[in-house]
């Protein structure tokens, strides 16, 4: 079983590693001849949606519900409480 | 009884779905203990087994007609954890059926539970998950291989019949290369995505495992084909295989580059399978994949870039925890690598140096398509490590050497077991073009009827 | 001094831009517009772009003579920063659709579409995520402005432009969010958001320039920051770096196919598209000779320009431009309507400019009409039946006029003695007795005609 040290030390020593590995991987892509850049895979096809009436009410109330019991805080109206921002303060 | 008798059992009513569904639940319940490959049961699934037995009394069965699917733990399945095997996500009920759970539940599949997996589908052996690693039921005290670890652990143990996995890079054929059960990555953009947590999303595929080829087929004509609105897909209906076809005459490739840095003994078991298609009367041919060697270290750059953006949401101010604060070492690596080389002023030299080496792997698998017409070789290059022995990141990397390549061309390859060494299962991978699932999953099944 | 924006509004369609939720996000209770998608749920796929926001989009793109990017793909963009109001951590915002419009001698630099984020509320922390998703465009322009009150008028040309397309929100609703880069000579390039009205922008700018110039003199750095604009203090704040993420991380959305725009499809929007209101005013002044002014009000809103020159073909279009700007403004803003929700028609109107202009009734008569034409709309001949303004007959005004006369005689006699100003004096009275009713030329004519009559008479008596 996995040792959960879970300290900024810790943090630091995996970001660090990472960027060895980086190192590592990048040398072998280095000498390698100049191509396109491929993001997406097949050529799919580019048609938009279109669009038209929205989702059902009811489906979206059920999900409301889903949403708010899984925040972590939430007022009475149905808002989730996040942090206020810094700036505002 | 394989796939497609214990459907026949089910549709004939010798077998019904409950009964089914409670004697996995029986083996279950001697067996995760050891296994670990469940992380939670889905308690509804007595009701929707009964109610697939009145469906199949109506003659409305569907495909799968009671037979129990277990699902990784990154697919969504409303009212289930998809923790994805991380404290992030341990307390995230899912919200809503993924597309592939819609289509299982329409044709009559049952739900039984969600399977171990590495975190966030981070890692090649099944021991990154926050609960615990997975066992090998085929290989006691071996690696069971990952992500998909809990699937292909439950494959093996015989605890469902069939299950979902993903693959981003071999984690459905990685496992079932270890555990011995058979697996399917499909073409990039054949199977819907809505409802899969993202690893890297231009490389994701969910995808089956079963215990026999007739079982992946079935499961992809089940889920496979385009889902309006969502965007990556393939203009695909609907898809049915038939696997019963000659391999007679067949264009096979081997690859030097496959076994080149593969072990001797793993390349041995492999061999004597493409012997046996020589002798069913295939032709084999040897083809050149030249850059091969460069796809591990393009995956791991695209794959990080896009696990980082991913991650993004895991905040904790909707769900869940903020990912940086509770996850494991090996998803911290990789939103630290994703975070660093996406930066714009490394953009050139990692991002893009990767996707043009994407761009030249995808021209070599698909001249060498041009002259084969599947390509066969080694699943994993070597042999699972036992459990807890500690591996270098890079070590761990190198066991995808063999299976990132299909993810990085877009193309289908599934893995059928080939043999044993030391009585650790070995897999054969065969690879096929974009929307070659028909060949391959007939070349599979030539070679497990041969076995 | 520079300025130079980055403007958002939202677009009207039914659904969101990524997702099959309804847009009337201000109507309905917190969270309640919202699927998996909009708020970021684990493993929700965004559904491909909404066909009528992209039209949208480039329909604006070519009222403000952009060069539409057709041909290539237009990647969806990830643009990655954490804030309470994005479910994601990142939102999607196309490569830009046009490039290289104009609008009034500000370059417009590029156009793109976007998603809105949540409803944030940086004091309380309430997040809403009913707006999350809805389809934007922003609009980034060069920094061509030189002061606060330039940018408002640009501002407020930029937004008739997008309204004359009939498919974005209206400013006025809050669906506007402003970001502004200002800069002095000799200062850093500062950048304010958290804007989301022109008056905002207007006063942002205003307080800047001064705590900008004010540091100058003082000789201190103005250095190159990002600041928040509170709308309750009117001032400006530092945002705390921590806050904003300089590096957005870009990444093509792996989720979505790149959109295309085919040059035949532009070519049937640009085909379709409304003149854009800029050019409208500049022709409104050329063909009919109208006041620049006048051409500005009336240009103001599409449909106020529409009526306009529905009514122009049939009374003189100078008279018409005049009530337009002085009268029709002047109901409309007082019952708080917009030229788009008047409920008369063109033909109603029509009429009730026709009886002005030929006298039938007098203008002040014809406001009085207007104002109940806003109010109930009607056939004005009705109104005027039934508001008792019917010009009076012939009969009538004759025995008004009679009546008046005797019971000023003082006045009459001012008259005979040769005071014409009498003559106003009395005329005052007969349309006050007639209620406004009486047409005040005709009652000068009649007064005229009787009392030159009295005179006749008089010099016998
Ligand atoms: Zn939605």
């Amino acid at each position: 079983m996995r040792v959960r040290a879970r300290g900024e030390d810790w943090r630091r020593e995996v970001e660090r590693g990472a960027e060895e590995i980086l190192q590592a991987l990048s040398r072998s892509l280095e000498a390698l001849p100049a191509e396109e850049e491929t993001y997406y895979l097949p050529e799919f096809p580019r048609a938009l949606r279109e669009d038209g009436k929205p989702s059902s009410e009811g489906e979206r109330a059920a999900f409301r519900k889903r949403l708010l019991s899984l925040a972590p805080s939430r007022d009475e109206e149905g808002n989730l409480r996040s942090e206020a921002a810094g700036w505002a303060r | 009884m394989g796939t497609l008798g214990k459907l026949q059992a089910l549709r004939s009513g010798e077998l019904s779905a409950v009964e089914n569904l409670e004697r996995f639940l029986e083996r279950i319940e001697k067996m995760n203990r050891e296994l670990n490959a469940f992380l939670q049961l889905n308690p509804r699934a007595r009701e929707e087994a009964e109610e697939v037995d009145r469906r199949i009394g109506r003659g409305e069965g569907g495909r799968l007609s009671g037979l129990v699917v277990a699902v990784k733990s990154n697919i969504n399945v409303l009212g289930l954890r998809a923790t994805c095997a991380s404290r992030t996500l341990e307390d995230y009920v899912s919200t809503y059926d993924a597309e592939v759970i819609t289509r299982i539940r329409r044709e009559g599949g049952v739900v039984v539970g969600m399977t171990n997996m590495d975190e966030f589908a981070c890692g090649s052996s099944g021991e990154s998950s926050a609960f615990g690693p997975t066992g090998n039921p085929s290989a006691p005290g071996y690696i069971p291989g990952g992500s998909s670890s809990g699937s292909a652990a439950a494959v093996a143990a015989g605890l469902c019949d069939l299950a979902l996995g993903t693959d981003t890079g071999g984690s459905i054929r990685n496992p079932a290369s270890h555990c011995g059960v058979a697996g399917l990555k499909p073409t990039y953009g054949l199977v819907p995505r809505h409802g899969l947590i993202d690893l890297g999303m231009s490389l994701d595929q969910i995808g089956p495992l079963a215990p026999d080829v007739h079982g992946l087929s079935l499961l992809m004509e089940c889920i496979a084909g385009k889902n309006p609105g969502e965007g990556m897909m393939l203009e695909v209906e609907r898809v049915s295989y038939e696997l019963e076809g000659d391999v007679g005459g067949m264009r096979i490739g081997v690859c030097p580059q496959f076994s080149f840095l593969t072990d001797p003994r793993i390349n041995e078991v492999v061999e004597r399978k493409v012997e046996r298609l020589r002798e069913l009367g295939a032709e084999v041919e040897e083809v050149s994949i030249p850059h091969l060697e460069h796809a591990l270290s393009a995956y791991y750059l695209i794959v990080s870039v896009e696990f980082f953006s991913a991650t993004r949401r895991y905040d904790g101010r909707k769900y869940g925890k903020r990912i940086e604060e509770v996850c494991g070492e090996e998803v911290l690596r990789r939103i630290a690598m994703g975070s660093y080389i996406s930066r714009k002023e490394y953009r050139g030299k990692y991002y893009q140096r990767a996707l043009q080496l994407r761009t030249l792997i995808r021209k070599e698998f698909s001249s060498a398509f041009r002259r084969v017409e599947v390509l066969v070789g080694p699943t994993v290059p070597k042999l699972p490590h036992r459990l807890g022995q500690k591996l270098s990141p890079l070590e761990m990397y190198a066991y995808d050497y063999l299976t990132v390549p299909a993810n990085l061309a877009g193309i289908c390859a599934g893995v059928v077991k080939a043999g044993e060494v030391g009585g650790i299962p070995v897999g054969i991978q065969v690879q096929g073009p974009p929307l070659g699932e028909e060949k391959i999953l007939r070349v599979m099944r030539a070679l497990e009827a041969g076995a | 001094m520079k300025i130079g924006f980055e403007v958002h509004l939202q677009l009207r369609t039914e659904r969101k831009l990524y997702c099959d939720c309804p847009t009337n996000y201000a109507e309905v209770p917190p969270n309640t517009n919202v699927c998996p998608i909009c708020t970021g749920m684990p493993g929700a796929k965004p559904m491909r772009p909404n066909r009528a926001a992209v039209e949208a989009a480039v329909e604006i793109s070519l009222m403000l003579g952009c060069r539409v990017q057709t041909g290539k793909p237009l990647y969806i963009q990830r643009k990655h920063y954490d804030y309470p109001d994005l479910p994601s951590g990142y939102q999607r915002t196309s490569l830009p659709l046009a490039l290289e419009g104009s609008l009034e001698g500000v370059r417009i630099r590029e156009v793109h579409l976007e998603e809105d984020p949540g409803q944030y509320d940086p004091v309380s922390g309430s997040v809403d995520f009913n707006r999350s998703g809805i389809p934007l465009v922003e609009i980034v322009t060069e920094p061509d402005l030189r002061s606060p009150e330039e940018a408002r008028r640009f501002l407020r040309s930029l937004i008739r432009v997008l309204e004359y397309t009939g498919k974005v929100r209206p400013e006025a609703g809050g669906a506007m969010r402003v970001d502004v880069n200002v800069s002095l000579e000799g200062g850093g390039r500062v950048e304010v958001k958290n804007i989301n009205s022109v008056k905002g922008t207007y006063r942002a700018l205003k307080f800047e320039l001064q705590r900008q110039a004010e540091r100058l003199r003082r000789g201190e750095r103005v250095s190159r920051e990002t600041r928040a604009y509170l709308e309750s203090q009117m001032i400006t704040v530092p945002m705390r770096t921590k806050e904003l993420e300089e590096d957005y991380r870009y990444i093509p959305d792996p989720d979505l196919p790149p959109v295309l725009l085919e040059e035949e499809w532009v070519e049937e929007v640009r085909g379709r598209m409304v003149e854009p209101p800029h050019l409208r005013e500049r022709r409104l002044v050329e063909k009919y000779g109208l006041p620049p002014a006048s051409a500005r009000v009336i240009t103001g809103e599409r449909e106020l320009a529409d009526l306009f020159e529905r009514v122009a073909r049939e009374v003189n279009p100078l008279f018409a431009a005049d009530w337009f700007r002085t009268k029709l403004k002047k109901v409309l803003n007082y019952m708080g309507l917009r030229a788009g929700e008047v409920g008369f028609s063109a033909e109603q109107l029509l009429s009730l400019l026709k009886m002005v202009e030929g006298g039938r009734i007098s203008p002040e008569q014809g406001e009085l009409v207007l104002r109940e034409l806003a109010r109930e709309p009607a056939d004005p001949e009705e109104i005027l039946l039934r508001m008792g303004l019917l010009p009076l007959g012939r009969g009538e005004l004759e025995e008004l006029v009679e009546r008046v006369m005797e019971e000023n005689r003082e006045a009459v006699r001012d008259y005979l003695a040769g005071r014409e100003e009498a003559l106003n004096f009395l005329t005052g009275r007969v349309v006050r007795a007639s209620g406004g009713r009486a047409n005040p030329r005709e009652a000068v004519g009649l007064l005229r005609e009787k009392l030159e009559e009295l005179r006749g008479k008089g010099q016998t008596s």
